[in-house]
């Protein structure tokens, strides 16, 4: 179990997630579906309340969740056709047409025997899925390890020669998007210093030395730079479902510009950052303020005490601002992110 | 099995004829047409199948009172403490909602007096009953009272297939200004609202008739005569209906029966207009809506 | 995730392997709380809904202590008690607290660390720390700075964590302080003196040794002592063979810095990033609640990390309601900014809250004026009541129109009658005969102590009746210690200069003006 703040950023999080529940499931006694799900639950839900900001811990939970439930229906398709006979008017209208769910193709041949709630033999059901189930966890693992690599994959399509980019903070992603791109291409990146905490300097430093030529600018610039720059891309915190995002302080700021000159707006983020949440940016909280003390000094004691620093962490950008997202599993309009979100978690996991 | 979605679409027919607002009602039927030819039955004999969508609709139709009470729940996560809310006219699911959001947070609301009907009143007076500080405001103040709100909220007739709104006339208005203003506006349907449709225009809801918005010859002595001259001689006739009413006392100005007949019950709201749909079945965006209208009805 | 936390990963491995410890010295060793300490110790006071230990374990926490002892004196079964129920008690915590139980005789920091040499627990450099830290600074870091110090001179004793705050700093206390006088360079210690507020200490020595070797010498009076010292091995041992040490600072570093014969070195550690400080006196707790609530000790802050476990929601302006719905704020109530408010409070109508800090299940009655005030859990609080720059303890019950001014403490279960004025600074507890039935089974020397206090006070409680209004079960405590020059006070704790870390006391009064 990690404490606070231990873990540090959103892909290491997702993953220290998907590698305790993947112990979980491998220690776990279940005899039967949702005893499994109770248990991958609670712990998800433990996990997540560690680090309320940190939402790619719940998405991996869910995207566990998910990757469960598709792995016993597929195992246990056929066997439970009884559900059929409960489908009512309301389901109707959750799940659209019936025949939609019959389409799936039966895989009898390799379906596995299982046997619910035996009683004679209580662990009979978790020894036939485990198996499967590890896959299926496995597979969150792999597509978690392999998420930079896939996002920038398509990189030097989306970047051409002689661009010039501009970019906000240090998003490890837009880091090996960007690097990506530089091995076929010869374009120009601006880095915002993206205050207070200036990783922008830092990304600067990065990319520079992969051999991309670099600009550092003040934050306070990014409009009258604009005119020239071809594209923005940002990283992301969390993607919500209206398609919008959170990502660093700074990026809205580049985003209304970029807006204000037309220049589209791409953002980069793996699916795990994808959010099944709404409301969100209602809350003043979840910008995550830290501490004032990068914009003002705790030592300049008079000071301290007469005003009171804001220093949120994220901005929160919505869809209208945004061109496109990148992700691991193909580009995506704002609109889509709704549909890829449905697509998965799992509607009931969304409050763990 | 024909003859019973005949006869269903026959008797949907008749409620459609006897209801003045037929739009929401005609999503139900709909809905459970649409149902009953779709159901996967196991039973062999007809009265088996009857007895079994007899219940499956009474089912529903207890479920569907629940439903309410899950949108208010949703919406509630929406409406911060201390919040300024606008809604339009009078709607149950909208008036559920504020209740329910009364009971741990402090909120004000602004609704409009939406005429002619004056439904307005009718939220008026039961938010006041239950401690909600509220104001009436006019339809026409809509723009002045937006940006001392935080968001919009209005119930629904239906939403159609393209994520858009129909609802009580005035709602349009209402989400162009949010829009302008860049205000949320939220829309909250029951799922039953759902309603297969693809309005492109006011024009092409079901509710338009040639008579609404239609201009009617002038009686007086300027018939015949082109539109410029007419609108020059009514505005003429009117100042000196006007300065006759001075001397004596001023005339009450109210629409009559016929000019509020020529007037439109409901407008099309455009999904670009829309923030999000609560619904019992989630909280969607439009676009949403009609994923879920598509899974329902097409194919 | 924000950069604050780029913990460890690249910790050297020979440090991975051994278990990094920490002493949290959980006795206060002075009453400057009192009589909000009578009946449970101070590391047992809320601060913003949690409690000082669970702060300062929070603390040791994020900077990646893995091994805790305790050492308790007063109320020792409280403590031992409030550990076995907290959250790090549990298997999956990753954290091991160990409560020990010192002698009654134990009467000084100094005593404590002698006590710890006893015990024979310590097996490497350790971080000692008092129960009353909060703070988020890498102590790990330090811990890591000390060692590479110490594989180069053996000499090295121990790392004091200091930080820049300015003499007028809130955080920094006004009774007790002192002068750092430092090798800008290495920057180790070379000398310290302690600065008590009253009466001013006007100059301070520098032996000119130091002048001598060092060439270029530092001289701050601006540090906020943080009491982090990250100690070697042979620390309690020091003590042990010393008996005259007690105070850490006072004693021990004087002590060593000014000894001819030990030849051991002891650095500073300047924390540049971080927050750390002490709730050593009423006064700091202010501050201290202040700096929470203005979250400079993020991540640590009440809707991230809340050391109680509470969940708060971060609205505009520092406010911090809990989460879970059940607070019943009235339309005409007024929150500002820098407020906490616990879960299941009721505040009326037109009551006003302003930098406040509210526990659970309060109820603040209609038209109540709380302005940095602190009022812990259970508390009720009757209309028109005015309550400033205050403690107000647990469980209390205030009748209508009170009046509670500047730097009053009222302890837990104290009930106050109608329309009742306190003057200010005036300190009011439970009267014993309440308190009695519970403490009656287990009568040993604390309570003994604890009973020679109150009959003390009782002593002095000539016109209590009418301040404190009918219907009060309260002690009214006296305004000056009368006797303070009988008993054997060292200076610092002399009621002249503890005014000075009283909350509420006003800067001008810090030449030790008396008004």
């Amino acid at each position: 179990m990690y404490s606070i703040r231990q873990v540090v950023g959103s892909r290491e999080a997702a993953l220290e997630t998907a590698l305790v529940l993947r112990q979980v499931v491998s220690k776990a006694r279940f005899s039967n579906i949702q005893q499994l799900i109770a248990v991958i639950r609670e712990v998800g839900r433990r996990l997540a309340e560690a680090q309320p900001k940190e939402h790619s811990v719940g998405n991996t939970v869910r995207r566990v969740l998910h990757n469960v439930r598709e792995e016993y229906n597929s195992a246990t398709k056929g066997a439970t056709g009884a559900s059929r006979n409960v489908y009512s008017i309301s389901k109707f209208v959750l799940q659209g047409q019936p025949r939609k769910h019959t389409g799936g193709a039966a895989k009898s041949e390799a379906r596995i025997t299982l046997k619910e709630n035996d009683p004679s033999d209580p662990d009979s059901f978790a020894r036939a899925l485990k198996p499967v189930l590890m896959e299926a966890i496995q597979d969150v693992l792999d597509e978690l390890e392999t998420v930079y690599d896939n996002v920038s994959k398509n990189a030097k399509d989306h970047i051409h020669s002689d661009e010039i980019i501009l970019t906000i903070g240090h998003s490890k992603t837009v880091e090996a998007f960007l690097k990506s791109a530089g091995h076929y291409r010869n374009y120009t990146v601006i880095v915002a210093e993206t205050a207070p905490s200036y990783q922008g300097h830092e990304m600067a430093r990065s990319l520079s030395a992969a051999g991309i030529s670099t600009f550092l600018v003040p934050d306070s610039s990014i409009y009258a730079i604009m005119s020239r720059v071809n594209k923005v891309i940002l990283g992301a915190h969390a993607i919500l479902a209206n398609g919008g995002l959170f990502a660093i302080s700074g990026s809205l700021l580049a985003a209304t510009a970029a807006r204000a000159h037309s220049t589209p707006v791409v953002v980069c983020a793996g699916q795990f950052k994808l959010t099944p949440l709404w409301n969100l940016y209602h809350e003043h909280g979840a910008l995550d303020f830290a501490d004032p003390s990068s914009v003002l000094g705790f030592d300049e004691g008079k000071l301290v005490e007469r005003v009171d620093v804001v220093n949120p962490y994220y901005d929160y950008v919505g869809p209208e601002l945004v061109d496109v997202f990148i992700t691991n599993d193909g580009d995506h309009p704002p609109s889509s992110v709704y549909r890829l979100i449905k697509e998965t978690y799992d509607d009931d996991d969304h409050e763990l | 099995m024909f003859e019973l979605v005949q006869a269903l679409n026959d008797s949907a027919e008749e409620l459609k004829r006897r209801s003045p607002n037929p739009i929401s009602l005609n999503a139900g039927c709909e809905l459970f047409i649409a149902f009953v030819t779709l159901f996967p039955h196991e039973s062999d004999n007809f009265a088996e199948l009857k007895k079994e969508l007899e219940q499956q609709g009474r089912k529903y139709a207890a479920e569907a009172i629940s439903f309410r009470d899950k949108i208010a729940e949703l919406a509630l996560g929406f409406i911060k403490d201390d919040s300024v809310i606008l809604t339009h006219s009078y709607s149950r699911v909208v008036l559920k909602a504020l209740l329910h959001a009364h009971k741990t947070k402090r909120i004000s609301v602004y609704v409009t007096e939406s005429r002619p009907r004056g439904l307005g009143l009718k939220t008026y007076e039961a938010l006041t009953a239950a401690g909600i500080p509220c104001t009436v405001v006019l339809d026409s103040a809509v723009a002045y009272v937006m940006d001392r709100v935080d968001f919009v909220l209005v119930g629904s007739e239906a939403v159609v297939e393209s994520g858009g709104l129909i609802n009580y006339v005035g709602s349009n208005q209402m989400a162009i200004i949010a829009k302008a203003a860049n205000k949320p506006f939220y829309a909250l349907a029951e799922s039953y609202k759902f309603h297969r449709l693809f309005p492109l225009s006011q024009y092409d809801l079901p509710t338009h008739n040639p008579n609404i918005l239609s201009f009617s010859t002038p009686t007086a002595r300027s018939a015949g005569q082109d539109s410029a001259s007419t609108t020059v001689a009514s505005e003429a006739s009117e100042k000196s209906s006007a300065n006759k009413g001075t001397s004596s006392s001023p005339p009450e100005r109210a629409m009559t029966q016929e000019q509020i007949a020529k007037n439109p019950g409901v407008d099309y709201t455009r999904p670009d207009l829309i923030s999000l749909v609560f619904s019992d079945v989630g909280i969607l965006t439009p676009e949403g809506v009609s994923q879920y209208l598509v899974g329902m009805f097409a194919g | 995730m924000p950069p604050k936390s780029s913990s460890g990963k690249d910790k050297d491995i020979a440090d991975e392997d051994e278990v990094l410890q920490a002493v949290i010295l959980a006795d206060s060793f002075n009453k400057r709380f009192k009589p909000l300490t009578v009946g449970k110790p101070r590391c047992l006071l809320p601060i913003c809904n949690a409690t000082l230990l669970d702060w300062t374990f929070e603390s040791l926490a994020l900077a990646g202590v893995q091994e805790i002892f305790v050492i308790c004196r007063s109320y020792a079964d409280q403590v031992k008690a409030a550990i076995r129920d907290s959250k790090w008690s549990k298997p999956s915590s990753g954290l091991k607290i160990v409560p020990i139980v010192t002698a009654k005789e134990t009467f000084s920091p100094g005593d404590a660390m002698r006590d710890i040499y006893t015990h024979g627990i310590i097996t490497s450099d350790f971080v000692l720390v008092t129960g009353d830290l909060v703070s988020n600074v890498r102590i790990d870091e330090v811990v890591r700075a000390h060692k590479e110090r110490r594989r180069a001179n053996p000499n090295a004793l121990m790392t004091m964590v200091v930080k820049e705050g300015g003499t007028k700093h809130r955080t920094r206390s006004r009774g007790e302080s002192g002068v750092f006088v430092l090798d800008p360079d290495t920057s180790e210690c070379l000398h310290y003196e302690p600065v008590i507020g009253y009466p001013p200490t006007p100059l301070i020595k520098i032996p000119r040794e130091i002048l001598d070797e060092h060439p270029e010498v530092e001289i701050r009076n601006d540090f906020i002592d943080c009491s982090i010292d990250v100690c070697s091995v042979e620390v309690p041992s020091l003590f042990q063979d010393n008996f005259d040490y007690a105070d850490i600072r006072r004693d021990f570093v004087y002590g060593v810095l000014t000894s001819d014969l030990l030849m051991k070195n002891i650095y500073c550690y300047v924390a540049k990033d971080g927050y750390a400080a002490r709730v050593a006196d009423t006064r700091s707790y202010d501050s201290v609640s202040k700096d929470i609530l203005s979250r400079w000790t993020f991540p640590l802050v009440p809707d991230d990390n809340h050391p109680g476990g509470h969940a708060y929601e971060h609205l505009r302006g520092n406010k911090y309601i809990a989460k879970d719905n059940s607070v019943v704020l009235s339309r005409t109530c007024k929150i500002g900014n820098n407020t906490l408010i616990g879960s299941h409070t009721t505040i009326e109508a037109n009551a006003t809250v302003h930098a406040s800090v509210i526990g659970q299940r309060c109820k603040i009655g209609p038209g109540v004026v709380l302005r940095n005030a602190y009022v812990f859990d259970d508390t009720q609080i009757g209309a028109g009541c005015v309550i400033e720059n205050s403690i107000v303890g647990a469980r209390v019950r205030l009748g209508d129109r009170c009046h509670v001014p500047r730097g009053c403490l009222i302890a837990d279960g104290v009930v106050i009658g109608e329309g009742t004025k306190l003057r200010k600074f005036e300190r009011v507890s439970r009267k014993r005969e309440a308190a009695k039935p519970e403490q009656a089974n287990d009568a040993n020397d604390e309570e003994a102590e604890e009973d020679s206090d109150l009959e003390e006070v009782e002593a002095h409680q000539e016109g209590a009746e009418e301040i404190l209004g009918e219907g009060s079960n309260a002690l009214l405590w006296p305004q000056s210690a009368i006797d303070d020059e009988e008993e054997e006070l060292d200076e610092r704790e002399s009621f002249r200069n503890q005014r000075l870390m009283r909350l509420g006391a006003c800067p001008r009064f810090a030449g030790g003006t008396i008004y």
